[in-house]
């Protein structure tokens, strides 16, 4: 038998960071004030695991101006779906294989 | 045992973080219950006066009509505030827009039934948009409204066919169907 455990990707281990990306693949934009929200948790934290998916190329950041306020939107990217995608499919089948 | 209950809770988790930021919950079962019991008292008032004239009936409609959505407006922001739902804002503007999209090309389409003496088809309009509208908006708010939406498309099927009791679908779907979802959705989302 293969070992689900394995397939789990490590990036997705925190709940902040698993939050993010669900927010993510549902909406097509989001900026930073709707993230703050929606996760209820500080500035500096949402901003750390962000860029720690940036870095892994899972989510795209788009800086822009609307008005004279600066504005941070966020988006998945194509490797970002697939890699949660994947994510979700092994957590599916951990709880499956246990039953 | 304990990491498959953190895999569930994770899967849990994804699920209410994808609800939460796309669909609207504020909608107000209150405002539904209060919005119905005006459309009864809006055509007994109508029966009771002998309305008839093809301007004062619309008169009547369309003020009904904007009661009807400022009280459903008002009752589920203030449900917002009281939820302390900070995103009111997003998945609200989300909500509404998809909502007014049928409900707008509706409206301009009852105007011109209305000019043109075609007063008989109205209701059936009204009907049919504002289910076509719920229908529409559901994806982004409580399931609940899509079953609405779906039988205010079908009493606006019936008027179109039987314009005769045009008004008394109207009021059927305005009327009881609103006091009937909003009582459901009070009991199932409120309480």
């Amino acid at each position: 038998m293969k070992n689900f455990i394995d397939t789990l990707n490590k990036a997705f281990e925190s709940r902040i960071r698993l939050g993010i990306m669900s927010i993510l693949m549902v909406n097509d934009q989001v900026d930073f004030t709707m993230l703050k929200e929606l996760l209820q948790i500080t500035d500096g934290n949402i901003a750390s695991h962000i860029s720690g998916l940036e870095k892994l190329g899972y989510v795209s950041v788009t800086k822009q101006f609307v008005g004279k306020k600066p504005n941070t939107s966020y988006a998945v990217t194509k490797a970002g779906k697939d890699a949660f995608a994947k994510h979700i499919q092994a957590l599916e089948q951990l709880i499956q294989t246990k039953k | 045992m304990s990491q498959e209950k953190e895999h569930l809770q994770a899967i849990q988790d994804i699920k209410i973080m994808m609800e939460r930021s796309t669909k609207f919950s504020s909608i107000s079962g209150k405002a539904g219950i209060v919005v119905g019991m005006l459309a009864v008292i809006v055509f007994a008032g109508i029966k009771w006066f002998d309305v008839t004239t093809v301007a004062s009936l619309f008169v009547v409609m369309v003020g009904t009509l904007m009661i009807a959505l400022s009280i459903g407006l008002y009752l589920s922001i203030a449900k917002a505030k009281k939820d302390g739902a900070a995103i009111f804002d997003t998945t609200a503007k989300r909500f509404l827009v998809q909502f007014f999209i049928p409900l707008f090309v509706g409206g301009i389409l009852c105007l011109i039934f209305a000019c043109q003496n075609q007063i008989g088809y109205i209701p059936a309009m009204m009907l049919i948009f504002y289910g076509f509208a719920l229908v529409h908006a559901s994806k982004f708010s409580l399931d609940t409204i899509k079953n609405l939406g779906y039988l205010e498309i079908v009493a606006g099927l019936i008027a179109a066919a039987f314009t005769q009791y045009g008004m008394w679908c109207w009021v059927i779907g305005f009327g009881v169907l609103h006091i009937i979802y909003g009582f459901i959705i009070y009991t199932k989302y409120e309480k």
